[in-house]
């Protein structure tokens, strides 16, 4: 609840995917609100992916008077105008809207609220052996506690997970959170210059999911290092970041990640061992989270002359996942430097290691599996614990197709 | 008591909840503008209110202002200066505590009458928690009342002309803080309200009025137990060469700021954890609290 310079908004797409689009939210004047009735602007972007758009006819319908709409830029590219979709909600007019996703949204359902059904006492006992009321929850597609475009549907007893199911809601040519890797992928980068792009992306995405966390966690000193991080990285050029500052507050926000209550938060909680990584086919910082050591880089000769090692850890759980992420845009933020100022061959062909694993041909290997995986890991979990479990899979919301 | 405390005591809660404001944004490294604060809050009164489908929107529309009324009886029981010692009653610091009693239901209120069930969590996580440190809160304050035998507020103050008695009784003063943080719902403790993790919480529906009563509401429950704080353990308005209500504000200050500063520097509590050390931890220290108390007080103030 803190009072600031900054206008309270609901921010679509959420800070995080402004961040890998280039827009830092705050700079522009903006702070994202928890609910949609706190905010009386709208900050979003020219065009919406069609599946966000009965979710955001939602919350604007949810604003209080006098509200109005902010535009900050066009990250998806594509989509229904962002315009059209409120204009619809304010006439009333819902023809040839895709409303599908009112019933995944937790603000849909007001009308339908009844405190009978959802208080009803069921059969079950729950570990403390009382018999408690199952709840059902839904979160999503536009939660301020997950990314935006992924939807939960939880069932809780008591506030214990009882059961989960995520699913990422957007389709998408290209990954909006990975925009540089993808244009690498697809060959629109090369050389050096690939390494370099490909190297910040991660380190500021990573920073930008930290900063996430930090939030669900109600820890504004995380997530004041890991904004500064972002802020040191976010620039037009490459060559304009400042490294030193981005290193000192990666640095930082490394300490703190390994810390005794970060740790007291994440560790034990959603585990995945090494061989059930290796036969659900995970990649990225989730399986070299469980001891995997699978990283498309180390195939790179370029990455081989920078001194590359991938960054690993043995625990497999959301501690580890938080620990290599940490870890990696600080190496990440080393590789952009040498690779600025070394001569790399120019031409490299193989797959690319983004911000969440390898981009290639196809949809992206282990996106989907960590999807489907990652609700069923929080199952026993208390509400918070299992919103950070979640969180530290850094799942995306968009289905990457091919290339 | 005058005619005009009552009015001196809603005075004090306005510009109180406003100065905390003030500070809040100095802690959180932004810039300090009293000016925004008045202007947010005039915005906030021009909104319309939410009404929730909820069959309980009564209990909805009751909560914030039982949530004020609760903070304001609160704030009113602490003693400012020789001059201006609140309602002054000769049981103030047990009237402290069941002012404080009462968030609670306004809380749960809040909560249920919202009708989500993320709001109603929000609110059955504040009852677990109150439930563990509303004890803790009034066997401390009965340890701090003994040495000066009454329970009236002012007597306490007086007391420590001394030694404050933070010297004395530090596992008092120890226990007290982080349970008066937990009812005024500040961070690390803030799991009912919990922003991003519950978005919003028991207060996630709020709007217009409704939401501008419980932000003073919950500025003036922390001026209350900083206050408070700052009467039973920090010698109130005694001090050298200043006048005794300056005193009391700086230390007042000093104690919400540190309090604001705690909720940045941690990241918030599980409630697991926090009512394990409640039922295993506090409870107990605070029964051990009030024995200590009971010995100190035949060995040195008598």
């Amino acid at each position: 609840m803190v009072v600031s310079g900054l206008h309270p908004a609901v921010v679509v797409p959420d800070e995080q995917a402004w961040t890998m689009a280039g827009v830092d939210v705050r700079a522009a004047g903006f702070a994202p609100t928890a609910t949609p009735a706190a905010a009386s602007i709208l900050a979003g972007p020219e065009r919406i992916p069609a599946e966000l758009a009965a979710a955001v006819g939602d919350a604007w319908n949810l604003m209080g008077d006098p509200r109005r709409v902010e535009i900050l830029g066009d990250p998806f590219a594509a989509g229904v105008p962002l315009t059209e979709v409120l204009e619809l909600e304010r006439h009333g007019d819902h023809t040839g809207m895709d409303h599908g996703g009112h019933a995944g949204m937790d603000h849909g359902d007001h009308a339908g609220m009844d405190h009978g059904d959802m208080m009803e006492i069921t059969g079950e006992p729950s570990r403390d052996g009382l018999v408690m009321e199952a709840t059902d929850v839904a979160l999503g597609p536009l939660s301020p506690a997950l990314p935006t475009g992924l939807a939960v549907e939880l069932s809780l007893d008591g506030d214990i997970v009882a059961s989960c199911r995520v699913r990422a809601t957007v389709e998408a040519h290209r990954d909006a959170l990975a925009p540089r890797a993808w244009a690498a992928a697809t060959g629109d980068l090369v050389g050096g210059e690939r390494i370099v792009a490909v190297e910040l992306e991660r380190a500021l995405s990573h920073a930008a999911w930290l900063r996430r966390v930090a939030q669900l966690l109600g820890w504004p000193l995380l997530a004041d290092r890991a904004g500064d991080a972002v802020a040191a990285l976010l620039t037009e050029a490459p060559a304009r970041v400042d490294f030193d500052a981005a290193r000192r507050a990666l640095e930082v926000s490394r300490r703190l990640v390994e810390s005794r209550a970060f740790r007291s938060r994440t560790a034990g909680r959603a585990v995945i061992d090494a061989t059930g990584a290796r036969a659900l086919g995970l990649t990225g910082p989730v399986a070299r989270a469980s001891g995997v050591p699978v990283d498309a880089r180390s195939e790179d000769p370029a990455y081989a002359e920078l001194g590359f090692e991938p960054v690993t850890r043995e625990a497999g759980d959301a501690a580890a996942r938080a620990q290599v992420r940490a870890q990696e845009a600080l190496t990440a933020v080393e590789l952009a430097r040498a690779a600025l100022e070394a001569d790399l061959p120019a031409a490299i062909d193989s797959t690319v290691e983004g911000p969440r694993g390898p981009i290639g041909d196809g949809a992206p290997p282990g996106a989907a599996e960590a999807v489907a995986l990652a609700g069923g890991l929080v199952i026993g979990l208390e509400w918070s614990a299992a919103l950070a479990a979640l969180a530290s899979f850094d799942l995306s919301p968009w289905r990457g197709s091919a290339r | 008591m005058s005619n005009w405390t009552p009015l001196a005591i809603l005075a004090l809660a306005l510009g109180g909840a406003w100065a905390v404001a003030c500070v809040e944004q100095a802690v959180a490294g932004v810039r300090v503008a009293p000016a925004l604060v008045l202007r947010r809050a005039a915005g906030q009164l021009d909104q319309p209110l939410a009404v929730p489908a909820g069959r309980d929107a009564w209990l909805y529309h009751l909560a914030p202002p039982l949530l004020l009324v609760a903070a304001v009886v609160a704030l009113a029981t602490v003693p400012w200066a020789p001059g201006f010692r609140g309602v002054d009653l000769s049981t103030g610091a047990i009237l402290f505590s069941a002012a404080l009693a009462y968030v609670t239901p306004a809380v749960f209120m809040a909560g249920w009458g919202a009708g989500r069930p993320l709001a109603v969590l929000g609110g059955f996580r504040f009852v677990a928690l109150m439930l563990g440190f509303a004890m803790p809160l009034a066997m401390v304050v009965t340890a701090v009342a003994a040495p000066a035998e009454s329970l009236r507020p002012a007597a306490i103050v007086e007391v420590q002309h001394t030694v404050p008695m933070v010297v004395v009784q530090p596992l008092a003063a120890v226990l007290f803080v982080p349970a008066a943080m937990a009812v005024a719902l500040l961070a690390p403790f803030d799991l009912a309200d919990a922003t991003t993790e519950l978005e919003g919480g028991a207060f996630s529906e709020y709007t217009g009025l409704h939401a501008g009563l419980i932000a003073l509401a919950q500025k003036v429950l922390v001026l209350a137990i900083a206050g408070m704080t700052a009467a039973l353990f920090l010698a109130g308005w005694q001090g050298p060469l200043l006048p005794p209500a300056i005193w009391m504000a700086l230390k007042t200050g000093a104690v919400v700021a540190g309090m604001l500063w705690a909720g940045r520097r941690l990241p918030r509590f599980e409630l697991e954890r926090l009512l394990t050390f409640a039922w295993v931890v506090a409870i107990p220290a605070a029964i051990g609290v009030i024995v200590l108390g009971g010995l100190i007080t035949l060995l040195f103030y008598r």
